[in-house]
């Protein structure tokens, strides 16, 4: 019985049988090859023992095509070991050679599949638990650096202070200032739209001052500064910890904490509530210009009504967030960037989640003390 | 990794027509960075099967050399043929067929660390198409054997791997698409001794048994002593040796007698011990 095909062709007899190979059995072939083979195989069932492989017209072969030529025949119940072969180049006899040494090492299993929804769940709930625990005992750690720069204070790296102050704090004015004032602009527009209904157009004034003051303006400035600064600690200290800058400064005998994280975490807990000043003034801003335009009040009128209608300890209020703001997202920001692993793709990793992390700690911290000042009636 | 029965001794030609066409043809290229000159007419021709060693001291543009080839800098000027077609003349679709049939391994690997190992070597046979996904697996575990990683490394996260299995994996990753050509950015620095000869093993078997052209650079004399079938050596912008390693190493110039200064004895010694 024989078979034939422009690759492969099978000659069966009592005695045994002969698979010819011809033409190229190259990896750009792959696809045309595996047909042949397939056909090949159905046509035939079970090859009779013993198989001989004939490459006399055998142009080209790779390890590719080799490998698809054993395992087709394995397929076929051939054990590739008893496969004699005749009239192989030496080149290509050495390729078939080498993949068949090979075979046992190769079982072509399919990866793992990925894990069921409950154990993704499960492993999510762990590694937010690690990650809490992990942030707490770090919090811990730098408020240890904290104490003995405050028992010796010419242990603290002003030149690195200074230097974190202009980034996170002078650089981050005009976006502060700008995204302050269109959500006064924004806020006032909508109240007026209400107030002016029952003619309480001045009334728009307490209400914004209220609400930027106390709630707006800290919880924009800090999301803004979350996703600036946050990211930039994670990104700075990552890359240091990849390129064993942070190995470096420790085997100096220094605290990379006393180094990095503490000029970084001050830097932030004082730039904050001034970021938060400049979105109250810019807010109120952004206010008056709809103040005016819309709800026919002139900015001396606004300013006397904000005198009247926003009692000093809203304002106080809204900058003694800012702080607490601040050392979260600064925390976080820093042991992100020093948990990051040997490789590029954590640092990217690690960022984003700081990101995340750091505007969700601020929305929590926010609802805490509303909770708070709520019970305390303030 | 024992010899095949059937191997015999000599360079494996792979198809008809090969030794014909140089694979890689560099006339007269010149680089310039600014007012530094890297190369100043570099001339080099390399066949197929040849497994060429580059070296030159540090700044020659060894590196410069090889990412002109692979079409990832331009010269400044000359002529670069790679297996048949100009480099910096080819299309980008031309130059898309031709990196397919070339393989580079990169210093540190350059694994993408987003994928497994398993996922970087199936990476370029899926950008390739034609290969039934069945038989992917497979064709990756054989690729992952013939660089000397077990299969198990195929699940590994290239963040979870040793340097030399770093330089495995890059390799098994160089190699999925069938090379004609392989190039290799110092592959052994940075590995132990033991490490780094069986490496030189690994790319030995390769040009050997496929019929791969290697081009080496390194700083590496192991390497140079012990597979190294030509030596080329970088100084000045120009190739200042070309050849053999013990023609090399009796050329009469100041870095190559200081290059090879220390272990004139010791290949000495070798070669005795051989005979």
């Amino acid at each position: 019985m024989t078979s034939t095909d422009a690759d492969c062709r099978l000659e069966q007899g009592a005695d045994g049988s002969v698979v010819y190979l011809a033409g190229v059995w190259r990896l750009s072939r792959l696809a045309e090859l595996d047909a042949s083979l397939r056909a090949l195989g159905a046509a035939a069932g079970r090859l009779p023992a013993p198989v001989v492989l004939d490459g006399g017209g055998l142009r080209e072969i790779d390890t590719a095509s080799a490998l698809l030529l054993w395992r087709s025949l394995e397929a076929s119940g051939v054990a590739a070991g008893t496969v004699s072969t005749r009239g192989f180049g030496d080149a290509h006899a050495r390729i078939l050679e080498l993949v068949r040494q090979r075979l046992p090492q190769v079982q072509g299993r399919p990866a793992a599949p990925a894990r069921g929804l409950v154990a993704q769940v499960g492993a999510a709930c762990a590694g937010l638990l690690g990650l809490l625990y992990g942030h707490l005992d770090y919090f811990g750690r730098v408020l240890t650096e904290f104490a003995r720069v405050a028992l010796r204070p010419a242990r603290l790296r002003t030149k690195e202070l200074f230097a974190q102050f202009s980034q996170v704090c002078v650089s981050a004015i005009p976006v502060v200032a700008l995204v302050t004032f269109l959500i006064g602009l924004v806020v006032a527009y909508l109240l007026g739209l209400q107030a002016e209904q029952y003619g309480a157009n001045i009334f728009v004034v307490d209400g914004v001052a209220l609400g930027l003051a106390r709630e707006f303006s800290p919880l924009i400035v800090a999301v803004i500064i979350a996703g600036r600064s946050g990211a930039a600690f994670t990104a700075q200290l990552g890359t240091m910890k990849l390129t064993e800058e942070i190995d470096a400064i420790r085997t100096l005998g220094l605290s990379a904490e006393q180094v990095l994280v503490v000029p970084r975490v001050l830097a932030l807990v004082l730039s904050l509530p001034l970021l938060v000043f400049v979105g109250d003034v810019m807010g109120m801003l952004g206010a008056m210009v709809i103040a005016q335009q819309k709800l026919d009040i002139p900015p001396a009128a606004f300013v006397s009504r904000l005198h009247e209608a926003l009692a000093p300890r809203h304002f106080v209020i809204g900058l003694a967030k800012a702080p607490v703001f601040a050392l979260f997202i600064a925390v976080i920001g820093c042991r992100m960037g020093m948990a990051v692993s040997r490789d590029t793709r954590s640092i990217g990793m690690n960022t984003t989640s700081t990101v995340v992390q750091g505007i969700v700690a601020v929305i929590l911290l926010d609802a805490l003390f509303a909770v708070l000042l709520q019970a305390l009636e303030l | 990794m024992s010899a095949s029965a059937t191997a015999a001794a000599g360079r494996v030609g792979s198809g008809p027509g090969s030794g014909a066409a140089p694979v890689i043809e560099i006339e007269a290229v010149r680089t310039r960075f600014g007012s530094q000159v890297v190369h100043d007419g570099v001339d080099l021709r390399i066949g197929r099967g040849e497994l060429v060693a580059l070296i030159g001291g540090s700044g020659s543009g060894k590196s410069v050399l090889l990412r002109e080839i692979i079409g990832l800098q331009r010269p400044s000027g000359g002529r670069v043929r790679l297996l048949g077609s100009d480099v910096w003349s080819a299309s980008a679709a031309q130059l898309t067929a031709l990196r397919r049939r070339i393989g580079v391994m990169f210093q540190d690997g350059a694994l993408f660390s987003s994928l497994t190992v398993a996922g970087n070597v199936t990476t370029p046979m899926i950008e390739h198409g034609g290969i039934p996904r069945a038989f992917m697996a497979a064709l990756v575990e054989l690729r992952l054997s013939m660089a000397g990683l077990p299969g198990s490394a195929g699940a590994m996260r290239p963040s979870e791997l040793s340097g030399g299995m770093r330089k495995r994996a890059a390799i098994a990753r160089a190699l999925a698409l069938e090379p004609e050509v392989l190039f290799l950015d110092e592959p052994t620095a940075g590995l132990d001794p033991i490490t780094a000869r069986a490496f030189d093993a690994l790319l030995a078997s390769l040009c050997r048994d496929l019929g791969i052209t290697v081009l080496i650079v390194t700083h590496d004399l192991d390497t140079l002593l012990s597979i190294a079938q030509r030596v080329v050596v970088l100084g000045k912008g120009r190739v200042i040796a070309d050849g053999p390693l013990a023609e090399v190493t009796a050329v009469d110039d100041p870095w190559i007698r200081a290059y090879f200064s220390g272990r004139r004895m010791l290949a000495a010694e070798e070669s005795s011990d051989g005979a």
